[in-house]
């Protein structure tokens, strides 16, 4: 904050502002700085009547907005009644200031006022101009070739810098400051006259806060204005309306109109002048004030500015692989439940088709086995009809009986053959063969005594029997008294019955299709 | 200036010593990071704007990722964690974006 003695009330920034606001000067500027008694070039004529009377100091609400420091000018705005200050063409020149009413004077004026600000410092602009400037009228006129309409802002500006530059070497000051009149000067260059005078010239403040009020990045070395600005050209700017066009959300616009000293350095600072339009004259734009506060400058602020800077990053750093890392560990409580849901939800699912897939496997699985089975009994079944039916060569235990007839009587007669065959039927025979040809179940004998024929082909003696059966079942029963080989032997024959533990009936017979006989079809249900 | 070269050796040093952050304080990690940027953003604005205060900027750099933390793991504790994580995040997002738009239209005028 401003710890100028003498500018208790006035230039004490906003709360908010920050110790590196500048010290908003508060010139005695307006009516007799030097309180000389005399108006000279520092006092004020806005009227242009050679005085610096009443209506020239006025204060009332006029808005300095082309920020060149003084509330008069072309761009300027006056919005109080008195019209006077608002001169013509005369922006570029006033600032300049002393060079307009005359080196003389205007170093005279700068002792005077250097010397004398003290006691003017907190007075309001319009009372000091009223006070001091009526003194001498002769001194003003003689002094003052510009025109009065300049003299406000000439010294507005010069005791601004003046005042800023309390202990400023007069020379030094005045050979900075002094410019030949130009009115080609834009009001941006007079300001930033004003702004250089003030800049380097304000050894009272305290080393750490000077640096960061001049050279700092938070923005009020960027601003510049303020430094320079007079107390009357704050007040003005105080103007809530003017601060407002331009930025909108200035913070900083106290809304005290005119003279209110305490609030009329405050919002000189930020708003105007960052980038804000303000009527008639762009402020340095954002690029500006970024590039300046690019500038590399060891301050307190910046080296803290710095340090949590280097802590974000430092974060973000860590927060990044962290995340990029592990999801898991870094989530709460209520996150972790979820996902457990739904992936305890999601094993449940897969579970249940896990189940249905080994059902479906189980059950296409033993269909094959079922089809196997019954080609298996398919098969087996075939043999067996194959054996039983003559189709397939059989082996196995049985007996092989032998019959041989004699001439003339002893002659084998078909009906012999057919009753041993119904007696090797009847004693359990599954496969017979009469001299190498196969007994089915449509063979028959036919032919004669003696020759008889088996399914058309003669037969001669002897008459050999292979039939594959139980032994002891058949051998007896062939046996048996008026049985066909009793019969044999009675008419003279010969006839053996020989028990076999393997007997090979080799010999087949393709049974040919049923020409008329078809199968019953089987009955439904 | 120094302020982005702090940013950016902070960002190389996290690079570097792949620190791993303690379990108890993984959760709030990520919005004290946020806080952190919205005060970044709320001092940058405040630099254009010509009304920088170094100790605003600590206070609020500090105050609000504090406040941001103890926000949610108040939530935590009393069981809408993530509803206030949530409101949390979602305020400092429109607080980022009003600093961002008025550094817009601080730099381009639009």
């Amino acid at each position: 904050m401003s710890d100028r003695p003498d500018d208790a009330s006035d230039a004490t920034p906003a709360p908010g502002d920050a110790a590196t606001r500048p010290d908003v000067v508060t010139p005695a500027v307006p009516g007799d700085p030097a309180d000389d008694g005399g108006p000279g070039a520092v006092d004020l004529d806005a009227t242009t009547d050679g005085t610096a009377g009443t209506p020239d100091v006025d204060a009332g609400g006029d808005v300095d907005a082309d920020l060149d420091g003084t509330a008069v000018g072309d761009a300027d705005v006056d919005r109080a009644a008195g019209d006077d200050e608002v001169g013509a063409g005369d922006a570029g020149e006033d600032e300049v200031g002393a060079g307009a009413a005359g080196d003389d004077e205007a170093s005279a004026a700068l002792a005077d006022s250097i010397d004398d600000r003290d006691a003017d410092a907190t007075e309001p602009f319009a009372r000091t101009t009223v006070a001091q400037v009526a003194a001498t009228p002769d001194e003003i006129a003689d002094a003052e070739p510009v025109g009065a309409e300049h003299a406000l802002d000439e010294a507005a500006w010069l005791a601004s810098s003046s005042a800023v530059a309390q202990e400023h070497d007069d020379e030094q000051l005045l050979a900075r400051e002094r410019v030949t009149p130009d009115p080609a000067r834009t009001p941006e260059s007079s300001w930033a006259a004003a702004h250089v005078g003030a800049d380097g010239a304000d050894p009272r403040r305290d080393a750490d806060d000077s640096d960061a009020a001049l050279a700092s990045d938070d923005g009020v070395d960027e601003v510049g204005g303020p430094d320079v600005d007079p107390h009357a050209a704050a007040a003005l700017l105080a103007a809530p309306g003017i601060l407002d066009a331009g930025e909108r959300g200035g913070p900083t616009t106290a809304g005290t109109p005119v003279v209110g000293p305490p609030s009329a350095a405050t919002p000189v600072v930020g708003p105007p002048t960052a980038g804000t339009p303000v009527v008639g004259t762009p402020g340095p734009s954002g690029w500006v004030v970024l590039g300046r506060a690019l500038k590399p400058r060891v301050t307190r602020a910046q080296v803290l500015a710095g340090v949590l800077c280097a802590l974000l990053g430092f974060a973000l750093a860590v927060q990044i692989r962290q995340t990029s890392d592990s999801t898991l560990t870094g989530m709460r409580q209520a996150d972790l439940v979820r996902i457990l849901d739904e992936a305890t939800t999601r094993g449940d699912a897969l579970e249940r088709e896990l189940a249905d897939l080994a059902d479906e496997r189980d059950e296409l699985l033993s269909g094959s086995n079922t089809r196997q089975a019954a080609l298996d009994a398919l098969r087996r079944n075939a043999e067996t009809q194959g054996i039983l039916t003559g189709r397939l060569p059989a082996e196995g235990p049985g007996v092989v009986a032998t019959l041989d007839d004699v001439e003339p009587d002893g002659l084998i007669k078909p009906v012999t053959m057919v009753n041993m065959l119904e007696e090797l039927r009847n004693a359990g025979a599954e496969a017979i063969q009469l001299n190498g040809q196969r007994i089915t179940a449509s063979s028959a004998f036919t032919g004669s005594a003696g020759s008889v024929e088996l399914d058309g082909v003669t037969l001669t003696a002897p008459y050999v029997w292979d039939v594959i059966g139980d032994p002891d079942t058949i051998a007896p029963a062939l046996q048996i008294p008026g049985g066909a080989l009793a019969e044999v032997r009675r008419n003279g024959g010969t006839g053996s019955v020989e028990r076999a533990d393997l007997v090979e009936v080799t010999a087949i017979r393709v049974v040919p299709d049923p020409v008329h006989a078809t199968p019953v079809p089987p009955e439904s249900g | 200036m120094i302020a982005v070269i702090g940013l950016v050796v902070g960002v190389v040093v996290g690079l570097v010593l792949q620190p791993t952050v303690p379990v108890e304080l993984q959760p709030y990690l990520p919005i004290a990071v946020v806080a952190a940027l919205d005060a970044l953003f709320g001092g940058l604005r405040a630099m254009l704007d010509g009304i920088f205060d170094d100790r605003v900027f600590l206070t609020s750099f500090l105050s609000n990722v504090v406040v941001a933390a103890l926000i949610v793991f108040l939530g935590d504790q009393l069981g809408v964690g993530t509803q206030l994580s949530t409101a949390v995040v979602v305020v400092l997002g429109i607080r980022i974006f009003s600093n961002a738009a008025s550094i817009r239209r601080h730099l381009f005028k639009a």
